[in-house]
């Protein structure tokens, strides 16, 4: 049969950013893709190292805006090990506090895009509408709505006060509820979203591992990872179970998406309930020395974070690995097969977020 | 890092396989360039369980090729594509590869992450800073200040002495525009700059280099103030032949007459114009020059006018040509070659500048018990600096603001000011508010004398014929300071009007390099090259974060000490304090 | 006004690229249509179809890969059309200046006629920005 090229993107409707697939069909059936990236490549690496250690947090911070407390997080976390500093215990709450709202409120962004590729508008209006719920909470804690900003090396910046916190904890309930109601039995039991999702970029658990899936695309395929059980920040405090299914397709990702979501809402009011009262933030008086690996759960995925200082105020090496550099292997071995149609959904179901991967 | 293992070339591909057997999973490949070669880390995270990682190490010559490692594991292709992107590793056998190249268009900068030399190599850019900006002589402050805090005074001054003849004298006169922009002062305090200027003079010598070769040109200067001597201090080097004439029988102009010894001690600008003498300048004391025309006869090729602003300014009150209404000029002039008339016990300054303030300081230490300074406007609006505000309060001065003399009226011995309040209007042409009188409420004040500090006004013979502006200033091109007569140069405050000392060197450098200039010289002022090992490394101080960032507080004597004479009032910094307060800058100037 | 403006300023429909931004500003403008701010209320559409916009949203700074692509899409929307620029970053390079790959702002680029400022800019600043661009607009039909 004559295989036809479709070009895929860069500007494409579906996707918020530029990525580009070149895919090849035989008919309607892929049986070919190439990524074409670089579109957002900005060199935030090279750039870290040209900047000191402390103003690179508000570089790092905007490798992509979603996340963008916990690439700061990753980030602090590393320069605190090479300075040999630790971040007081209600710094390293308020860290879970900020991070499991991200977490929140960037699944329900993804999955709000996900039905509005799905043509389900009403949902992706419903989840955009809870979205902001946890934004305002962001914007009341932090001062911004979505990059918080908040995260410093040797803690954090800004602290919550009790009236904060119960205002936070109403607000948080209604947007419980709002979930229980509504977001999550359609996403769960919808007839619509299971049919469009289910059986759709099957990787299996084996394929999964060797392609190097990470978070929900991995715990999609019933890969039992999840960083936070580390115990860095507060997660130690915490109880962390890794939500997995086993089915590995788009319809399993998307269900411990929501099921994850769930559980920050979670998170976030017990992190309210026990946060300990002191310091927020120690001083940091001597220059990063030695080399690091520092690893956190983001919405999409692990992050991995190698820092490298030599003792000057500069770091010699910052790498970043983010989740969704890891999962485009993955997306790769999940669309041969499909339908063209099927394109937006499965390349959405990893949550790709092509300003990490590019950085 | 936990867990490392470095391996060979050899060894590599076995290893990873060894990992494959562990079921390892990749977490991701981190390339650093090691300026000689590369090192590749490969992150293996266990299955399963979140930790502990393996870091596979390897070193990789530049130019060699490397294998790759898709074919065990496939996950590490886009990492691999990354890194030969950005680092030109030839990496070999990448099963799953991307159309094209992966971060890298055609045109973008080649190997974006590569490192061009080691960072130790790299000299610092450095980058105009706010304070070295707002110079007038144009010194590399930021430059200075860091030597000091790396407590190396001595060449500290010589890049002072690169743009500045006389640190002794500006380190202790100096306004210091520099140290309002400062950008710590938004938050905290400013860098006390003039004090580290005091403390690089004070403790340190600096070799002047010897002068050029004789030019042949001679040069009358006009005046031995600090422009007059700038312009000596800068032509002399040059090679010219310089002839300072004075009328005031002792040289420094306004630094002798009008700057009280007690900020400035007579032992430091002596040691100043000695300087400019030994260079060679001759300076002729009670000389006055009447006639240009005489010099030019006499073999000078270019005369120099600055004469400064010496003539006060009349308030244009009755009763005021009675002798015990003193002009504050005239009587800072008197004081300072010890011929002060007895003032009495009460005294009144009438102004609110620089100069009111050392009237005021002055009339305490000639005798005086009660002094009161009547300023029209309030403290927020006065034109004397802050420093010297405080210093004066602290001296015992009174300042009774918003009030306005109205008259002088003489019974017997005693002097009576009529005055009248005055409240604030709508801003005036200066931007201040305009002071208005409230009728009515005239008051008198009774006192032994009066000194009236309203300002001064150049005061250039008719003869010159040289054409003037407003409140009698010489008119000069803004660039190249000449008059309207040709060969003839002005600088210092007879241009602007009673300015400051630090203004004076400027407007006189300028003046010095088109002076050079219409001799038939380059123009280039004589700046000694300097052998100072500056920062290399890209490396800032800590310390900006970590310390106590408090203002060096000028140790002072106490005010009976003061008021006994006319002692310095200011002591200098010590060793310590200075280079604490070196330190405490943030460094502009080297910041990204 | 005649009323292919009329139609123009009262329904303006949008096309919105990301060149290299952090995304922040991306998900604010999708936020400035979902219920709380709702800018369909005002008629404003987004699109897909460079030919079918009348105002382009950019965000990010320019860079080496996709300044071609920008340009492009520049191109093929039909006149009169206006660029309006979203955040700090595609106004002037904001915090990626020194980044290698980058270009600085979109203008480097393309025409922009609407800057707004903002590190993600908020949705009340996009409406508002899109809000000035309509004055422009207006200013083609007179």
């Amino acid at each position: 049969m004559a295989r036809t090229a479709i070009p895929f993107g860069p500007q494409h409707p579906v996707f918020p950013e530029p990525v580009h697939l070149k895919l090849e069909l035989e008919d309607e059936t892929v049986v070919g893709v190439t990524p074409v990236i670089g579109y957002m490549h900005r060199g935030i690496e090279k750039a870290a190292e040209l900047k000191t250690f402390r103003q690179n947090v508000f570089l790092i911070e905007r490798i992509c805006g979603i996340c963008s407390f916990m690439h700061s997080l990753a980030y602090c976390q590393g320069v605190e090990a090479l300075t040999d500093v630790e971040a007081p215990p209600r710094a390293r709450f308020l860290r879970v506090f900020w991070s499991e709202l991200s977490r929140s409120h960037s699944h329900l962004l993804t999955l709000g895009l996900l039905a509005d590729a799905m043509g389900f508008e009403s949902l992706f209006m419903q989840c955009w509408r809870a979205r902001e719920i946890v934004l305002d909470i962001s914007e009341m804690t932090a001062g911004h709505r979505i990059i918080q900003s908040t995260c410093s090396v040797g803690g954090v910046r800004r602290d919550i006060n009790s009236e904060m916190a119960k205002e936070v904890d109403a607000r948080l309930r209604a947007l419980q509820e709002m979930l229980d109601r509504s977001i999550s039995p359609v996403f769960l039991h919808d007839y619509t979203i299971n049919r469009r999702t289910e059986g759709k970029g099957i990787v299996p658990k084996e394929q999964a591992e060797l392609l190097g899936a990470v978070g929900p695309t991995a715990r999609g395929s019933g890969v039992t990872v999840d960083i936070r059980q580390t115990g860095y920040a507060a997660y130690s405090d915490l109880s962390i179970d890794p939500v997995v299914e086993t089915a590995g397709d788009s319809y399993a990702r998307t269900k411990v998406r929501v099921r994850e979501l769930s559980r920050s809402v979670e998170l976030v009011r017990e992190v309210l309930a026990m946060m300990p009262a002191g310091e927020i933030l120690v001083a940091v008086s001597n220059y990063p020395e030695g080399e690091t690996v520092s690893r956190v759960e983001q919405p999409r995925g692990e992050e991995i974070m190698y820092l490298k200082g030599n003792s000057t105020n500069y770091l010699e090496r910052v790498r970043v690995r983010t989740p969704t550099f890891a999962n485009i292997p993955a997306l790769l071995g999940m669309l041969p097969g499909c339908e063209l149609a099927d394109v937006p959904i499965i390349t959405l179901s990893i949550d790709p977020c092509i300003g990490c991967t590019e950085r | 890092m936990e867990h490392e293992v470095f391996v060979t070339k050899d060894e590599f591909i076995p290893a990873i396989q060894g990992m494959l057997t562990e079921r390892a999973r990749l977490g991701t490949i981190s390339c650093l360039d090691l300026v000689d070669e590369f090192e590749l880390i490969y992150h293996f995270e266990p299955q399963e369980a979140p930790e502990p990682l393996t870091h596979l190490r390897a070193r990789v010559a530049k130019g060699d090729t490397w294998p790759s490692i898709t074919s065990i594991y496939p996950s590490a292709s886009l990492a691999e594509l990354e890194i030969r992107d950005h680092f030109d590793i030839e990496i070999t056998g990448i099963t799953l590869d991307f159309r094209g190249r992966f971060l890298r268009s055609k045109e973008s900068p080649e190997a974006a992450l590569l490192k061009p030399t080691p960072y130790e190599l790299t000299a610092a850019t450095r980058h105009p800073a706010r304070c070295g900006e707002a110079c007038p002589a144009g010194i590399d402050i930021p430059r200075y200040v860091r030597l000091i805090g790396e407590d190396r005074p001595a060449d500290a001054l010589a890049v002072i002495k690169q743009s500045l003849p006389f640190p002794g004298i500006l380190g202790r006169v100096c306004f210091a525009p520099c140290e309002a922009p400062c950008r710590q002062a938004k938050q905290e305090e400013p860098i006390a700059v003039r004090m580290l200027k005091r403390f690089a003079y004070d403790n340190t010598t600096y070799e002047e280099e010897v002068a050029a070769e004789p030019t042949g040109k001679r040069v009358a200067i006009i005046g031995s103030g600090p422009a007059g001597l700038t312009a000596a201090y800068y032509l002399v080097k040059m090679g010219h032949e310089v002839a300072i004439l004075e009328a005031l029988p002792e040289a420094g102009g306004m630094m002798r007459v009008g700057i009280p010894a007690y900020r400035l001690p007579r032992k430091v600008l002596d040691e100043e114009i000695d300087l400019v003498k030994q260079l060679g300048a001759k300076i002729q004391t009670s000389t006055e020059v009447s006639s240009l025309e005489t010099l030019f006869e006499n073999g000078y090729h270019a005369i120099l006018v600055a004469t400064g602003a010496h003539r006060g300014m009349k308030m244009g009150l009755e009763g005021e040509d009675h002798h015990r209404v003193l002009e504050c000029i005239d009587f800072l002039r008197s004081v300072s070659f010890g011929k002060g008339p007895q003032l009495g016990n009460r005294v009144a300054v009438i102004g609110g500048g620089n100069a009111a303030i050392d009237a005021a300081r002055t009339a305490l230490r000639t005798g005086a018990a009660d002094v009161t300074m009547l300023y029209r406007r309030t403290r927020a609006e006065m034109p004397a600096s802050a420093s010297e505000i405080e210093e004066a309060i602290t001296e015992g001065v009174n300042i009774d603001f918003l009030v306005a003399p109205r008259r002088i009226m003489i019974e017997n011995d005693t002097v009576i000011l009529e005055s009248v309040r005055m409240k604030l209007g709508a801003p005036d042409a200066s931007g201040r508010p305009r002071p208005e009188p409230i009728e009515g409420s005239e008051f008198q004040l009774e006192v032994d004398a009066i000194i009236a500090a309203i300002g001064q006004s150049p005061d250039v013979p008719q003869d010159f014929a040289l054409e003037t502006g407003s409140k009698n200033t010489v008119i000069v091109d803004a660039e190249t300071m000449a008059t309207s007569r040709e060969g003839v140069f002005a600088a210092g405050d007879v241009i602007t009007g009673p300015a400051s000392v630090v203004e004076a060197v400027r407007s006189a450098k300028q003046a010095t390099i088109s002076i050079d200039r219409y001799l038939g010289g380059e123009g280039v002022l004589p700046v000694p090259e300097l052998d100072i090992k500056d920062l290399t490394s890209r490396q800032t101080f800590i310390e900006r974060w970590a310390r106590d960032n408090q203002r060096v507080v000028m140790p002072t004597l106490t005010i009976d000490d003061r008021l006994r004479g006319f002692d310095e009032v200011e002591l200098g910094l010590t060793e310590e304090m200075a280079v604490a307060e070196g330190k405490r800058c943030w460094r502009c100037d080297l910041e990204e | 006004m005649d009323i292919l403006t009329r139609s123009r300023t009262k329904s303006p429909w949008l096309l919105h690229y990301s060149c290299g931004s952090c995304n922040g500003c991306d998900i604010e403008i999708l936020a400035a249509l979902t219920p709380l701010y709702d800018v369909e209320r005002f008629g404003i559409v987004n699109m897909g179809n460079p030919k079918h916009a009348d105002v382009l949203l950019v965000t990010g700074p320019a860079n080496w890969r996709n300044y071609r692509v920008l340009r492009n899409i520049y191109d093929q929307m039909p006149e009169p059309k206006l660029v309006v620029v979203v955040g700090v970053c595609g106004s002037t390079g904001g915090v990626f200046d020194k980044c290698p790959n980058t270009l600085g702002g979109i203008d480097t680029v393309i025409p922009v006629d609407v800057y707004i400022p903002g590190c993600a800019a908020r949705p009340e600043a996009i409406i508002d920005g899109v809000v000035l661009a309509l004055g422009k607009l207006e200013a083609y039909g007179t």
